[in-house]
Order: C-alpha cells, then sequence, then structure tokens
C-alpha cells in the first residue's frame, strides 16, 4: 500500500458519490480504470511491490463494485425512456392517440401584422366627431380613435398599414375610399363633412372584410353599428345577412374581435327605429360605437392587445380557439402540493398530461394543473371570469373546480412554473372507472353585455343610455358563424389511470 | 507386520522408554517396523521411573489409538503390550507394558532357598553375595547388584510372558535392549535375555525366528552419581562410586560373551551433582536426562539400518556431541540427530505451547468450531488423555521437558518458560518487524484455519491433531525457516 | 422487472409511498436502487469479510462480535443509502423515508445473515462465522 502514490484510486473512491446516468458513468469508470490497470502493470514489471500488488488489485475489483453499486442503476435525468413497461404503456398510447398539446407548439404570435383601419363616415357618426374648437374637450371617441390611427401609423406592431373610410353610394352599395393616415385623422378631430345617408351594415361588413382579406390585413372597423338599411325589411334577416357577409371571415379561418365603448355624441342622433323621432339632437349623451377586429386569431390578438391596449371592459370574442393551450399536472411543486394519492404516471414527464390516481373517502385526490392562457384574450385571463367560466369534467371520474389562481410575482420566479399563467385546483372525489380523463375546458361563452347593450327601440338615447338596436341580433350573427366550431376556446385534458 | 521388541531393563531403561514415546510423539519417524512394543522389565514394581514410563504409554497408547494408524504426525507410531500382539485375545497374561514377576517380595536368601541349601553350598553364596544382597527383599530391585539380578532375572525366561512373547514373535521382527552397563537390572539382565534368546539349545518356542532376530541393544554407561549418605547413617543405599568399576566389568565381560547382537550402542557421561540416593521403590524417580533422550535416538537409529546393512559383522556405535556444553541445543546435536528430531519437536513443542496456552481461547475460530472443539474437549476422554500426555506433573511432556533443564548438561533447544513463539527455539529465533510479527496467538490461528480446511476429518480429536501438524509444519518451515 | 421486485419487495412492508406525488420517484428510481445497492453492497460486504479479511489476508477478524461489526456497519449504510436516494432525488423526506430506511436496515441484516450462509464456506478463517451451520466439516 505505501509505495503505491498513484492518484488512480483516488479519483474512484470520490466518483462514489455522484450520481449520474449509467452509462456516463461506465464509460468514466472505464476512463479511469485504464491509468490503474496501466500503472499497475508497470509496478508488477519492476516488481518493487509485488507482495502488495496482488492485494491492491483485489482492492480495485472491490472498488469498481462498490463505485457500480453507489453510482445507482437508475437516475432522476433519464429522457422518459420507461423501463416499466405497465405502468407506463397505457399512457404512452393514450399520448399516441391523442398528441398532447404542449407537443404542438403553438403558432407564433406574429411581430408585426398588417393593418387596415376602416372608418365608417355616414352621418349618424357624426357626432362622435364634433368639429375640434379651443376649449371644447375632444370626445371619447375621438381620443381612442387617435390613439389608435396614431398606433397603426407609427407603432412597432403594425407592418403595412391603410386607411380607408366607409361610405355608400347613391344606391346604398358601400364604397371604401382609400385615404391617408392625415385624411383620416383630420375627419377625426375636424368632423365629417360628407353627407352619407346610411349604414348598410352587412355589405359594408362584407366589403371591408374582402379587401382585407386580398391584402392579407387585419381589419379593423370602427362604427357605430346602427343598420340604416334602404330597406327597413331587412332588419329582420339582419343575424342571417350578418352571418352571410362574414362568410369568408369563417372560412378564412379568421377570428372576431369586438370591443363595445361609448362616447359623448354632440350632433344629430339618427336611431334605427325612427319613431317617434326620425332624428334628435344629442349634447354629450353616451352613445356606443364598436371597435371589430377580424383577422387571424394571432394577428387579432396583436391588435387587441398591442395596438389597441386599453380595451374597454366590453369584449367578444368569436372564432377563437386554443388547440395547443400548454398545460401540466402540477404535482410536486411545494407551491402546489397535492392531496390524495396522486402521481404522474411518467415520472419525468413534462409536461405531465397523465396521472395516476386513488381517491379514498376520506382523502379526496386535489391537484393542481398549470396553464399557459397568456395566449388567450385578456378578459378571458382574468381570474374571477375564469373561475365563472372554467369547466372541469371527468371522463370515468368525479371531478370539480376547486380554485384558480393567475400567477403572481412568486410563481414567476420559479423557474418550473414560471411558464404557466394560470394555475387550476381540482378536486376528484370518485372514480367511476379504472381510467379516464379530466378535461378543464373553457367554453365559448356569449358575453353577457352584448343582451344588456342591446335594444329593440333606440328612439330616445337619452332615456335608454348605451344601447344599440339589435345588438344581440347582429352577435348572434356573428356567433351562428362559429356554431360549428368547437365548443370550447380551449379544452385541456388530463388522461388518467386508477393508482395499483 | 514387522514388530520391534524394546526391552526396556531397570530404571534407565523405563527412562529411556519415556524419552522414545516424547519422540514418537513428536511424529520421529521409526523405519522398519510399524509397532513398537515395549516390555518394560524391572522386578521393582514400586519404581517411579518406571511407573510413570508406564502411564505415559497407556496414555500415548489411548492417543495414537484415537487418531488411528498413519504414515506420519504426532503419535503415529503404534505401539502395543504384549499380551495383545497376538491380537486375538488368546494371551493368558497380564496386559501390561511390565512384566509381571508375580510379586517376589521376599528376600533374597528365602528365594534362593538358603537356608534348605546344604552347608557348602551356602558358603558359595556367601562367597558370590554380600550379607546385604541376601537379606534385602527383591521387591526393590537388584540395587545395583548384577550378581543376584542375574539370579533372578535368569527365572523369568520359563514365564508364561517370555513363551508368549517367543511363540508370536515372527521373522522379520527386530529386537532392541535398553539397560544401564552400572545398576543391578539392566547389567545382569541384558546379557541374560540375549544369551537366552540367541542360544539355538533354548527352550523357547519358536527359537529359529528367534536366533535369526536382528538385535540391538543401548547399553548405557554411567551419567549420574548418587548422593552418598552421611557418615554414621547407617543407611540403605546405592554406592554410585562403584559405577565405574561394575561398567567396567561388564564391559570386559560383554568383549567376549556378548554374542548374537547385531548392533551396539554406547552412551555416556561425565556424572554431574549427585542424585538423590533412592534404592528402588517408587521414591526411585530421576529427572530425566539428556543422555537418555539421545539413547532413545539409538532405537531410531537402530530401525534406519536395513536387515542387509545389519546382518554382517556387529557393529557398534558411540554417541557424541559436536561441542561440550552444557547447555545443548540443537545445534551441538550432530546434523543427523538434529535433522531426525529438531523439526518433530519444535513443531510438537509449538503445538504443546498453543494447545495449552492458546487454545481454550479459540472457541470461535473456524478449526475448532468446525469440529465442536470446546464440547469436544469437554466430553471426549481422549483429549483428557492429551491434557495428562502434555500437562501431567508425573510424566507429562511439560514435566519431562522441566526436567531435562535441570541438569548440569541441560537439553536446552526447548524454552518450556518461554511464551513467545518467535524465541521458543533456543538457536534460532524469528526476526520480527512492524510488519512481519513471526508467530503469534493470530499467525498460528491462522495457518490452524488454513490447515483445518484441507482435512476432512470430522472426529474433533484426529481434526485439531492433523490441524496442528499442518499449522507447525507450515510455521517451522515459512516462520522459523529451521534448516 | 427489477422495478417491480424492488417496489413490490418494499411496498410489502412500507405501502404506498407518501408523499404520494412522488410515488414513481420512489418505484422507479429509490426502491430499485436501494434495492439494488443493498443487494450489491452486502454482497460485497460478505465477500469483503469472508475473502478478503478471511481468505486472502487472513486478518484474524473471524470471530462472531467481527462479524457482528460487519453486519451493523452493513446495516449503517443500509440506513444511509435511502435517506440519501430520497434527497438526491429531491423528493420531500417523510416519516415514510425513515420508516423505508428502518425497512432496508432489516433487509440488510436478513440479506447479509443469508449471504453469509449461502458464501461463508469459501472462506479459511471464517467459514464457522457466525455459526457452523448448514456446513458441515
Amino acid at each position: 500500500m505505501v509505495c503505491y502514490k498513484e492518484g488512480a484510486g483516488v479519483v474512484l473512491v470520490r466518483r462514489l458519490y455522484r450520481i449520474e446516468p449509467p452509462g456516463a458513468f461506465i464509460i468514466k469508470i472505464l476512463y479511469n480504470l485504464n491509468p490503474v490497470f496501466r500503472v499497475m502493470a508497470k509496478q508488477l514489471m519492476n516488481q518493487t511491490c509485488m507482495p502488495v500488488t496482488k492485494y491492491t488489485r483485489n482492492l480495485y475489483v472491490l472498488l469498481f463494485c462498490t463505485a457500480l453499486t453507489l453510482s445507482g442503476c437508475y437516475t432522476r435525468q433519464s429522457e422518459g425512456d420507461e423501463t416499466d413497461p405497465t405502468t407506463t404503456a397505457p399512457a404512452q398510447e393514450e399520448e399516441r392517440v391523442a398528441p398532447t398539446p404542449a407537443t404542438k407548439t403553438p403558432a407564433a404570435a406574429p411581430e408585426k401584422v398588417d393593418v387596415n383601419v376602416y372608418l365608417e363616415i355616414s352621418n349618424g357618426m357624426k357626432g362622435f366627431m364634433p368639429t375640434a374648437a379651443a376649449g371644447k374637450e375632444a370626445t371619447g371617441f375621438q381620443q381612442n380613435l387617435l390613439k389608435l390611427l396614431s398606433e397603426v401609423q407609427d407603432g412597432r406592431y403594425v407592418a403595412e398599414k391603410g386607411f380607408y373610410l366607409a361610405k355608400e353610394d347613391a344606391q346604398s352599395r358601400p364604397v371604401l375610399d382609400s385615404v391617408s393616415y392625415n385624411t383620416m385623422k383630420s375627419y377625426i378631430v375636424s368632423g365629417i363633412k360628407d353627407d352619407v345617408r346610411g349604414t348598410p351594415l352587412p355589405a359594408m361588413l362584407k366589403a371591408a372584410l374582402q379587401k382585407s382579406l386580398d391584402q392579407g390585413a387585419v381589419s379593423v372597423i370602427v362604427s357605430d353599428f346602427i343598420h340604416g338599411p334602404s330597406d327597413q325589411g331587412q332588419f329582420i334577416s339582419l343575424d342571417a345577412d350578418i352571418r352571410s357577409s362574414l362568410r369568408e371571415a369563417e372560412h378564412q379561418d379568421l377570428a372576431i374581435a369586438i370591443l363595445g365603448n361609448t362616447s359623448g355624441f354632440f350632433g344629430t342622433y339618427h336611431p334605427a327605429v325612427k319613431k317617434p323621432e326620425v332624428r334628435r339632437t344629442l349634447n354629450g349623451e353616451e352613445i356606443p360605437y364598436y371597435i371589430w377586429v377580424i383577422g387571424k386569431q394571432e394577428e387579432v390578438q396583436v391588435v387587441t392587445n398591442k395596438v389597441l391596449r386599453n380595451l374597454p371592459p366590453q369584449q367578444a370574442y368569436f372564432g377563437f380557439e386554443y388547440k395547443s393551450v400548454p398545460y401540466s399536472a402540477l404535482l410536486k411543486e411545494k407551491e402546489f402540493r397535492p392531496a390524495g394519492v396522486v402521481y404522474c404516471s411518467s415520472r419525468n414527464a413534462d409536461p405531465c398530461t397523465s396521472v395516476n390516481l386513488q381517491p379514498e373517502k376520506e382523502e379526496p385526490v386535489e391537484f393542481t394543473i398549470g396553464l399557459d392562457l397568456s395566449g388567450l384574450p385578456l378578459s378571458m385571463q382574468d381570474e374571477a371570469y375564469l373561475e365563472r367560466n372554467l369547466k372541469v369534467a371527468g371522463n370515468g371520474s368525479r371531478a370539480r373546480l376547486v380554485s384558480v389562481k393567475a400567477a403572481d410575482e412568486n410563481i414567476k420566479a420559479t423557474p418550473d412554473l414560471a411558464k404557466y399563467s394560470h394555475f387550476v385546483r381540482v378536486q376528484v372525489p370518485q372514480l367511476t372507472a379504472n381510467s379516464g380523463s379530466i378535461a378543464v375546458q373553457l367554453p365559448q361563452v356569449f358575453p353577457t353585455w352584448i343582451n344588456a347593450w342591446a335594444t329593440d327601440n333606440d328612439n330616445n338615447p337619452a332615456a335608454e343610455p348605451k344601447k344599440t338596436y339589435q345588438l344581440d341580433k347582429i352577435a348572434d350573427g356573428v356567433q351562428a358563424l362559429y356554431r360549428d366550431q368547437g365548443d370550447f376556446v380551449f379544452n385541456s385534458t388530463i388522461q388518467f389511470n386508477k393508482a395499483d | 507386520m514387522a514388530k520391534l521388541f524394546v526391552f526396556g531393563i531397570g530404571g534407565t531403561g523405563s527412562r529411556v522408554i519415556r524419552s522414545l514415546v516424547m519422540l514418537m510423539a513428536a511424529g520421529v519417524k521409526i523405519q522398519s517396523c510399524d509397532k513398537i512394543v515395549p516390555i518394560i522389565i524391572d522386578p521393582d514394581t514400586q519404581n517411579g521411573d518406571m511407573n510413570r514410563t508406564v502411564e505415559l504409554l497407556k496414555t500415548y497408547k489411548h492417543i495414537h489409538d484415537a487418531l488411528g494408524r498413519r504414515e506420519e504426525g504426532f503419535f503415529h507410531t503404534d505401539i502395543s503390550t504384549l499380551s495383545s500382539i497376538a491380537g486375538d485375545g488368546t494371551a493368558k497374561i497380564r496386559d501390561s507394558f511390565v512384566y509381571d514377576f508375580g510379586g517376589i517380595n521376599k528376600p533374597f536368601k528365602d528365594h534362593v532357598g538358603y537356608n534348605q541349601l546344604d552347608v557348602e553350598s551356602q558358603a558359595l553364596i556367601d562367597l558370590l553375595f554380600t550379607p546385604e544382597n541376601l537379606n534385602n527383599s527383591l521387591d526393590v530391585g537388584f540395587r545395583g547388584s548384577p550378581n543376584v539380578g542375574s539370579v533372578v532375572l535368569n527365572e523369568i525366561i520359563d514365564s508364561p510372558e517370555m513363551r508368549f512373547f517367543a511363540s508370536n514373535f515372527q521373522s522379520g521382527d527386530r529386537i532392541f535392549f535398553v539397560s544401564s552397563i552400572f545398576g543391578g537390572t539392566g547389567a545382569a539382565g541384558f546379557p541374560l535375555l540375549l544369551k537366552n534368546f540367541k542360544d539355538s539349545r533354548t527352550g523357547l518356542p519358536n527359537a529359529a525366528s528367534l536366533n535369526a532376530a536382528l538385535t540391538g541393544a543401548m547399553v548405557v554407561l554411567p551419567y549420574f552419581s548418587l548422593e552418598q549418605p552421611a557418615a554414621g547413617v547407617e543407611a540403605d543405599f546405592i554406592d554410585s562410586n562403584t559405577f565405574t568399576t561394575k561398567a567396567k566389568d561388564a564391559l570386559s565381560y560383554y568383549q567376549n560373551h556378548l554374542n548374537g547382537v547385531n548392533a551396539v550402542y554406547y552412551m555416556g557421561d561425565t556424572p554431574d551433582k549427585p542424585m538423590e540416593n533412592n534404592p528402588g521403590r517408587a521414591s526411585q524417580r530421576n529427572d530425566a536426562h539428556l543422555v537418555e533422550l539421545l539413547s532413545a535416538l539409538a532405537i531410531v537409529d537402530f530401525m534406519d539400518y536395513s536387515d542387509d546393512e545389519l546382518s554382517g559383522n556387529e557393529t557398534f556405535h558411540e554417541y557424541g556431541l559436536r561441542e561440550d556444553v552444557s547447555n545443548v541445543q540443537f545445534q551441538h546435536l550432530d546434523s543427523e540427530t538434529r535433522d531426525r528430531i529438531a523439526k518433530q519437536l519444535i513443531r510438537f513443542h509449538y503445538f504443546e505451547r498453543y494447545y495449552t496456552t492458546h487454545l481454550p481461547g479459540d472457541a470461535q475460530a473456524a478449526y475448532a468450531k468446525g469440529v465442536d472443539l470446546t464440547g469436544a474437549i469437554r466430553n471426549e476422554p481422549v483429549f483428557k488423555e492429551l491434557n495428562k500426555f502434555l500437562a501431567n506433573p508425573e510424566f507429562g511432556y511439560q514435566s519431562w521437558l522441566r526436567e531435562l533443564s535441570r541438569k548440569e548438561r541441560t537439553f536446552d533447544a526447548l524454552n518450556l518458560s518461554e511464551t513467545d513463539f518467535n524465541r521458543m527455539v533456543s538457536d534460532k529465533h524469528i526476526e520480527t518487524g512492524f510488519l512481519n510479527k513471526g508467530i503469534h496467538q493470530g499467525s498460528f490461528v491462522k495457518e490452524l484455519n488454513r490447515a483445518s480446511e484441507s482435512i476432512s476429518d470430522r472426529d474433533a480429536f484426529k481434526a485439531t491433531i492433523k490441524a496442528f501438524e499442518k499449522a507447525t509444519d507450515t510455521l517451522v518451515e515459512d516462520k522459523l525457516k529451521y534448516s | 422487472m427489477i422495478q417491480q421486485f424492488f417496489s413490490g419487495l418494499y411496498e410489502l412492508v412500507l405501502g404506498r409511498p407518501i408523499p404520494a406525488n412522488f410515488t414513481n420517484d420512489y418505484r422507479e428510481v429509490v426502491f430499485p436502487n436501494t434495492g439494488l445497492m443493498l443487494f450489491i453492497i452486502t454482497l460485497a460486504m460478505v465477500l469483503v469479510y469472508y475473502y478478503v479479511l478471511n481468505r486472502m489476508m487472513s486478518t484474524g477478524l473471524y470471530k462472531p462480535r467481527h462479524w457482528v461489526i460487519f453486519l451493523v456497519l452493513n446495516a449503517v449504510i443500509a440506513f444511509i443509502i435511502p435517506i440519501a436516494q430520497v434527497s438526491g432525488n429531491d423528493i420531500e423526506t417523510h416519516s415514510y423515508t425513515y420508516m423505508f430506511a428502518f425497512v432496508n436496515v432489516i433487509y440488510s441484516l436478513i440479506l447479509f445473515f443469508v449471504f453469509s450462509l449461502l458464501l461463508k464456506r469459501g472462506s479459511v478463517q471464517a467459514w464457522t462465522t457466525p455459526m457452523k451451520w448448514p456446513n458441515k466439516k
């Protein structure tokens, strides 16, 4: 022992306490052993340590065995290559049949979008844009629109832009006049000089949509959406007409966001219902106007979130569907400690979309699912909204929603959790089958404010403010477009097996 | 199945046989025979030397029988009483290593019927024997008086024992006499027995075989002296001053009348400190002496010769040391002697030392546990025999060795009081160092375990003895490196 | 196979892993690792005791109390392994962890004993340790 001073042995000993994947470890062992054998051979030739070598060799064999042992043969880092076929096989099958949402990378939100802004300039719109005068405050409409135009013109998120004034010709056909930024700005600031009688709403939407489709741009349509058809009978079929006009949007997989807002109105108000008054002069009453954003889902998101920014509380989204909301059952996080017998079917799965669970009578299973909803429209990310609307559906189990929590600063600072924006606590008190699924779903919800803002008689806006004639019908028409698409904005499904 | 009949005549004969037994126990090989039949001839039935030799022989036989027949090793040489050599139980004689004189406890005068003799005969007897000779009781022996011995011993030729001996004597068997030349029994007995065995007209059965038998004799010359009683004390004693004179007379007799002996061995020493003067009976129990040990070697030597080598002219041997030293060690012995006994005695000594001092603590060691040695020692009588053989204060190995070192010329080769195995052999100490501890309890038990590994015996006694044989052999070869 | 075997072995006594959310860390990593290490280390300890110390080297450590020392040493290692495994794999420690360590100690005692029985015959110095049975001379 004494004359054996080479360091190889020491290296080996130090290795003992490191836990590494088995493959890597064996290579290291072999690498380290080589010099050992070389040294031993040298000493055998020298004969100087003859009586010792026999024991040292034995010692090395021993060390090698010990090293193998202490390294452990199963390690945490293994790449999901499960050696236990029975517990994981079903999970894998399911994954193959229904690929996990997380494996599909969501269409990245585009950096820049093309935007066409359509401003309706019928006579009914004039009251939103009174001529500016010193000492007179601009209307909310003017303020918002100027911001919007400026953002479209100079904002970093808009690539190509077009500005159009929407009106109708003598035959009540919609006309879209391409104007410059400055022209449109002057319309807003200085008021509308033209005399445009009415607004054939479906036709105008169709024309604007068609133009945007041709140019591959997102349509931003600003109007009071008071239908002014040449033929009063059209009121009856408004929903169907709207649907028809936007048919192309649905075909092209476009989504529609409707943002409702009000603004002080100064001037002549043209109600849809012409009795008792054909027109009224208003002086600052709040009249609703709407910004419709039509385009690809992601592009609409860019426009609503980054171009329009401060959105009014009245938002409605149609055709929005998220096939790939990243989600995962969070079972090992200290912040979201599960209760009862529940564990991920696959030890290293990230995200974990398949769990094994076993609720007991006294101890129902409760665990948290992390969801990345940051791609959703902002109103849908609201905790209260989600709590109200999220559904937890169990297949083969009874499952219910316990709570929804948005990520706070603390969670954002946790690396494993930072990728999720919301955390849904789910309780499973009972299983009714040995395997099944638990789905967290956000249904397509018809916004309640639309019914509140709709009216069948808009003749007297002063008495009944913030109402738009047959807004519900318009919205129905839009909604009808997407009726055959998915029922859910997103649907995140966790597979489960009864724990053994 | 050749046998060797060893006639140990008188006290010296007993003592030489005692040493012989020790050599046999140590495993010294005695060639050309597979059984030794010691016959002790001593009319002094109370003789201390004789009695402890007999006890020793009995113990040895027990141990040997437990171990069975073997070619080598401790206790491997078979010994047998005269009566049991027939092996069929037909012997009508007493089963003993000692010739039975049948209780002659009367004075010599009565034995020869002095009072019934006519005057002329009485006068002749008066001429040949002193009044002490005539009045002394025979059961204490002949007290250094060959003239008495020759008369009495002549009668044993016709005894059933001698007839039994003769009729069971087979061609190929050898005879060896051990006697002192200066005493009474030995000096008289040896020529007398020889003459009768070799006489072609002898009345003994099987005469032809006896006549032709290869015969050796160890004639021990004076090697000790006895204390003279204080002046004025009327005491019963042997006068050791007459030893030399008697030896000279006897030798001159041998010169002309000793026929039929093939090899004669002589051994003597200058007497040292006089011993207690105890003529006969139990009190005649003299310490073992180097001369006796070396005399026993004569038997070994005699058996080393082949029949052909002995058949020629008589050969005469004298023993000499390499150096005249008072503390004799192995190196002072002639190399032939040394080769014959040194390793065996060292091994036996190691065995004895370990067995008595360390073995009780080895209950958990593999060699012991494997055969449940602890239980066996407690329950099997043969272990008690072994203990007796080694440690009996009367006749055991320890006392034998101790006695050997008590004399002026001592046998100092093995140190009984040394507890360190590395220093037990006087002329060869084991060098020890930091890593090499030489022989110690640990290395000994290691060797015992290793040895027991290859021993298949399940009998505790056999396995243990064999383990010790192997272990001591390895220790002597590898550690002591004795050559 | 091995995973199931060891998981079964430990869960037989301990029941389902607690906290349950680390169940497959226990089943796929900790149990098989601990079991394998227990097996190999115990085997190594027995081999060292019987073949290195009491055959190649003849150290004189043949008495039952030396054997017990190794048994205890092995048990201590067997206690440490599960705890090291659990904390090494970022699993929350729980009283279950210590029960697991304790059960592992019990297994180590049994295994050490069994290996001793199987292997002691090959030892020169200690084949009767801790007892002669079942070997015969």
